[in-house]
């Protein structure tokens, strides 16, 4: 039985990878580039949420929508100021500005936090009774939330005339520019909308893990990294199935008392495999060049 | 011509440093007590040690010192890192230093005391609690060692409850070391059922399949080997779960009830038992005095860190006391020497940490209470 507790937590934190691996699918698919300090913009969530629900009132829902202003506004920002100057340059040199960007913004929550970790309690919860099983109810609320978001994205990208040129974009730039898509809109776009997914993203992970710290969003991002990779970087579903799978994986290689302590080699090992096996994850499309 | 005067300059600087290592110990007219702890980083314990042993040396300072001559402190930031603490004694050597509160955490202090022992520089730690840190003669300690918390916790526990579990972190000397004394006790004896689990440094923030566990093997009594940050993150788990067992933890829960209280969630630790020395309520009168003199100088309440930090120093100024130390430039060798004699010679110190003497391993002899969060 435990392993259905176990299954449900995987879920609950797999989800919270997979809205953050979907920030990192999209902007690597629209703007190919990997955005290192989304990480960073989770925290700035979580942190904004910690302000909200001490200094302002105590509302959830509030908090979510204060962060995600915030992480919209800060996620421009940093593409407005960091990337878009380096549109031509090498993809290495927007990689190090990236790094370059997530260290920065670490090093600005310190100063103006503290490093100290700083809990915080956003929603008090019973947990739900289901015969003699009893479920986290924070799992529950993580899980239902992540797939209205996810469905709420992909009839976006395939429903809208927005989405759909975000879709144009990242399948070929060029052209898209030609059918008259305003290329640097959509980029823009694409990272507000991944920065806003990161912010619920950040509270959620707090309901789950409630400690506020500078460093907290680098692991998750990291860990959302391999999920996107293990998705195929680029798409979508692939991203939320990359998410749940590692999230699942993780939970399991932590219950068992001898794996534990190699869960983290665990995760980040199957990005190795990945990457040996098939370089475009699950869903990635193969690109084949004509020569 | 441009060889000869970068050779030049590089002999004028190599003087220039000969001569400030060799001036920094007679320059001073005070003693000189230095120590490092983590002042920034993920943890911070070196700040209430700062502030308690910054108290003593001002509360020894305003009686007029010893035998008319001051004391001067300084601690360095090693942001618990044994590199850093390295760095830091070395540091403080070069600037005179002659006697320490060596570092607030194990790994440092295990490193600082390397060094100390080539100078033998007395030092006692407050707070870095493996036996490690302290093996050679001249290191000594305020704080128990974790083998003795592990005897502590299987003390209180073994006739209460028969189904066990404990949590601790595999990569941790303070919180392995308690755990192994503590499991090998709890082997011994075949009536308690032990369940364990552990975590590590890259896991520390994800509980749930660790209370999955527990709450499975059935335990009526969890023991926490760890610091504040993971015992939140464990009881407010085990709560989710609907778990309640009855929590015991090691000296590093202290301070959980104030982080707790950040979040409002003051009833979410309620009950919870600790070992610690150091009770701040305590009506006894050394305690309170110290109490009250950190709450009007700092305007918070002092923790065991703090209580540490002010008793390491004292008991340096009054083993000085009592060996009649009179020379101000007095070496670091020949302090340590006089230091550890009356030490040895069966000196009790009673301070906020309460009464203790020392062995010969340099180990507290000193009486441990449960505190329980009410």
């Amino acid at each position: 039985m435990t392993y259905l507790a176990t299954l449900i937590n995987g879920l609950s934190l797999g989800s919270v990878y997979a809205l953050i691996a979907l920030g990192y699918t999209m902007v690597y698919g629209i703007a190919k580039m990997l955005n290192f300090a989304h990480g960073e913009i989770i925290m700035a969530g979580a942190y904004a949420a910690l302000v909200t629900v001490t200094k302002i009132t105590d509302s959830f829902l509030l908090a979510i929508l204060v962060a995600a202003v915030v992480c919209v506004l800060l996620g421009v920002t940093v593409e407005k100021i960091a990337y878009r100057p380096l549109r031509g340059a090498s993809p290495l040199a927007v990689l190090i500005t990236a790094i370059g960007v997530s260290y920065f913004l670490q090093s600005l929550a310190q100063i103006i936090f503290g490093s100290k970790p700083i809990s915080v309690n956003l929603l008090e919860l019973n947990p739900i009774k289901i015969g003699t099983l009893t479920i986290k109810a924070e799992a529950l609320i993580t899980l239902g939330v992540s797939a209205v978001c996810m469905t709420a994205l992909t009839c976006f990208v395939s429903g809208t005339k927005t989405g759909r040129s975000m879709l144009a974009v990242s399948e070929d730039r060029a052209a898209a520019e030609l059918m008259g898509v305003d290329v640097e809109k959509t980029i823009t776009l694409t990272f507000a909308i991944g920065s806003a997914l990161a912010a619920v993203a950040g509270v959620f992970y707090l309901l789950q893990i409630p400690l506020v710290q500078p460093t907290m969003g680098a692991m998750p991002g990291i860990k959302a990294f391999v999920a996107a990779v293990l998705g195929g970087i680029g798409s979508i579903p692939g991203a939320m199935l990359g998410g749940i799978l590692l999230g699942v994986t993780e939970q399991f290689a932590q219950s068992s008392p001898a794996i534990a302590p190699y869960s983290d080699a665990i995760v980040f090992s199957i990005l190795i495999v990945v990457l040996l096996l098939r370089p475009t994850g699950f869903f990635g499309k193969k690109r084949i060049e004509k020569v | 011509m441009k060889k000869s005067l970068s050779f030049a300059a590089a002999m004028l600087c190599g003087a220039l440093a000969f001569s400030q290592a060799a001036c920094a110990s007679s320059a001073s007219d005070k003693f000189f007590i230095g120590g490092t702890g983590p002042l920034t980083g993920n943890v911070l314990y070196g700040v209430p040690v700062k502030k308690g042993a910054e108290l003593a040396i001002e509360q020894i300072n305003a009686q007029g010192g010893l035998n008319g001559i001051k004391f001067q402190f300084e601690m360095l930031d090693d942001e618990a890192a044994a590199d850093k603490a390295k760095t830091g004694y070395n540091t403080l050597y070069s600037k005179g230093m002659q006697a320490s509160i060596g570092s607030v955490t194990t790994a440092s202090c295990i490193a600082f005391a390397a060094e100390a022992e080539v100078d033998n520089m007395f030092f006692i730690t407050p707070s870095a609690s493996s036996p490690k840190a302290i093996e050679a003669s001249n290191a000594y300690r305020i704080c128990f060692g974790d083998p003795d918390q592990g005897d502590y916790a299987y003390d209180y526990l073994k006739d209460k409850y028969t189904k066990i579990g404990v949590i601790y972190q595999s990569d941790d000397t303070y919180s392995s070391g308690v755990f192994k004394k503590f499991k090998e006790n709890v082997d011994a004896n075949p009536a308690i059922a032990l369940t364990e689990a552990s975590y590590t440094s890259s896991t520390k923030t994800n509980f749930s399949s660790q209370i999955t566990q527990l709450k499975a093997a059935g335990a009526e009594a969890v023991f926490l080997s760890m610091y504040v940050e993971q015992a939140y993150l464990i009881v407010k788990e085990a709560k989710a779960q609907s778990f309640k067992p009855a929590f015991l933890g090691t000296d590093g829960l202290d301070g959980l009830a104030s982080f707790a209280a950040e979040s409002g969630e003051e009833d979410l630790v309620k009950g919870i038992k600790y070992i610690t020395p150091f009770d701040v309520t305590s009506t006894d009168s050394t305690i309170s005095a110290f109490v009250a003199a950190y709450k009007a100088k700092y305007n918070e309440v002092p923790d065991q860190f703090a209580a540490d930090g002010y008793d390491a120093v004292m008991v340096i100024y009054n083993a000085m006391k009592t060996a009649n130390v009179t020379d101000v430039d007095i070496k670091p060798s020949d302090l340590c020497a006089k230091i550890t004699e009356v030490l040895q010679g069966g000196m009790s110190y009673k301070g906020a940490t309460g009464t203790m003497t020392w062995n010969k391993n340099g180990e507290p002899v000193k009486t441990a209470l449960i505190y329980e969060i009410k």
